[in-house]
């Protein structure tokens, strides 16, 4: 989703890529410093497709301002009306490796769900402890919020997991 | 190593009779070492409250030991396991179970008076213990006038009153909406944390056996696993990896 998060800032004014960079990290939390490649690469690709002009400074150091282009905006509000498809939260890893794990014919189920509780217990405590500091900020707060209701739903599907198949292996 | 507060040595228990019984706790064994913050976790039905009663002496094992500083409960007299519930075990329940026609600060000051301590220094217990919990403005509201969160502050300050080895809670945080819920749990965390409090508590949710240092996930009266968890500090990479979702 970074073309359209980059799309979403150009909208409101031109940027340099350095100043993209900034904008995110602040938008999205703060924290984390992305990886000044991976804009990059984005951007020519916005700019490839038209989607976004790039202007070279005048100071000959090579600085590009990147600015929005009607296809741009376009592109941005015909996406940002969409509805969004769950099936790609679906996925699941940890049901992959069960699907695996049965099939290679590896037992010791519950020891492997157990380990993911683990995991994603330690992963709820994290964020609490995030919540907590990141709280002033609404979109920061709701991000997390919703990560922990994905995590609490992928526990209690753990529990499902675990009594189904602990009834399967009982019947083989 | 801190010491062990409680043991629990294969207890069972069963309610009704013969074709009709059916076992609540199935032969678990459990050390809870004191300072510790213990979640125990699982769907109603998993015996989650029947265990926490049996720790608490509030109900008797069919078999099995259960153990309170090394002592056995089921050796105790009426009167003796009486004492040990008004003065070594806090208890903290869903539904707060205040007294209605006392203030906040009479509902906190009451288990000490029952505890057998004497007036100033209950006084003076209660005027702190509602500081800890931040209700040191409400003494004197009856509880039909606090919030759902603060009557809950109040029955941890009164079960705290008489510095008890132990709190028990059963799903302290059940009839609470999810905001004050999370001001509960990190109430509890720091009388843990912060004053050694052991806690044992059971929940049916896991954000908040989250808060334990270590969680028992419990179904058909067993202990289907056992966690530890870290203290919520690397909040930096749990951020990074939001976002790198999120951006992805």
């Amino acid at each position: 989703m970074l073309p359209y998060t980059l799309l979403g800032l150009l909208a409101s004014q031109p940027c340099h890529g350095y100043d993209l960079k900034n904008a995110i990290e602040q938008a999205f939390g703060g924290q984390r410093e992305i990886n000044f490649g991976q804009i990059y690469t984005t951007l020519s690709r916005l700019e490839r497709d038209g989607l976004v002009t790039a202007a070279e400074a005048e100071d000959g150091r090579g600085k590009k301002t990147y600015s929005i282009t009607p296809q741009g905006r376009h592109e941005l509000e015909a996406w940002l009306g969409q509805t969004v498809e769950k099936i790609e939260t679906y996925k699941d890893e940890f049901l992959v490796k069960l699907i695996v794990r049965h099939l290679a014919g590896y037992g010791d189920t519950l020891a492997a769900i157990t380990r993911q509780r683990q995991a994603y217990l330690q992963q709820l405590r994290d964020l609490t402890a995030l919540s907590v500091r990141k709280g002033d900020d609404p979109y920061v707060s709701l991000l997390i919020e919703g990560a922990m209701l994905h995590l609490q739903a992928d526990l209690h599907w753990l529990d499902i997991c675990d009594e189904r198949l602990e009834h399967l292996e009982k019947s083989l | 190593m801190n010491a062990t507060i409680v043991e629990t040595k294969n207890v069972r228990k069963t309610y009704g009779l013969n074709s009709v019984a059916v076992e609540a706790v199935c032969g678990i064994d459990l050390t809870v070492n004191a300072g510790e913050f213990v979640a125990l976790v699982g769907p109603s039905g998993s015996g989650k409250s029947s265990l926490l009663y049996l720790i608490g002496a509030m109900d008797s094992p069919t078999s099995g030991e259960v153990l309170f500083e090394g002592r056995d409960l089921a050796k105790l007299r009426d009167g003796q396991r009486t004492d040990l519930r008004a003065s070594k075990i806090g208890f903290v329940f869903q539904t707060f179970n205040l007294l209605p026609t006392l203030n906040a600060f009479e509902n906190v000051e009451i288990a000490m008076r029952l505890g057998g301590m004497g007036r100033s220094e209950r006084q003076s217990r209660t005027a702190e213990l509602l500081e800890r919990v931040g209700l040191s403005e409400r003494g004197k509201h009856q509880p039909r006038r606090l919030s759902g969160g603060e009557r809950q502050r109040v029955a941890i300050a009164r079960a705290l009153g008489n510095r008890p080895g132990l709190l028990l809670a059963d799903e302290p945080t059940g009839n609470l909406d999810s905001k004050t819920g999370t001001g509960i749990l990190e109430l509890l965390r720091t009388i843990c944390s912060e004053d050694g409090q052991t806690v044992i508590m059971v929940t049916h949710d896991f954000r908040a056996a989250s808060y334990a240092d270590r969680v028992l996930v419990m179904r058909d009266g067993r202990i289907r696993g056992e966690m530890k968890l870290q203290a919520g500090q690397n909040t930096t990479q749990a951020m990074e990896r939001l976002l790198e979702l999120e951006l992805q």
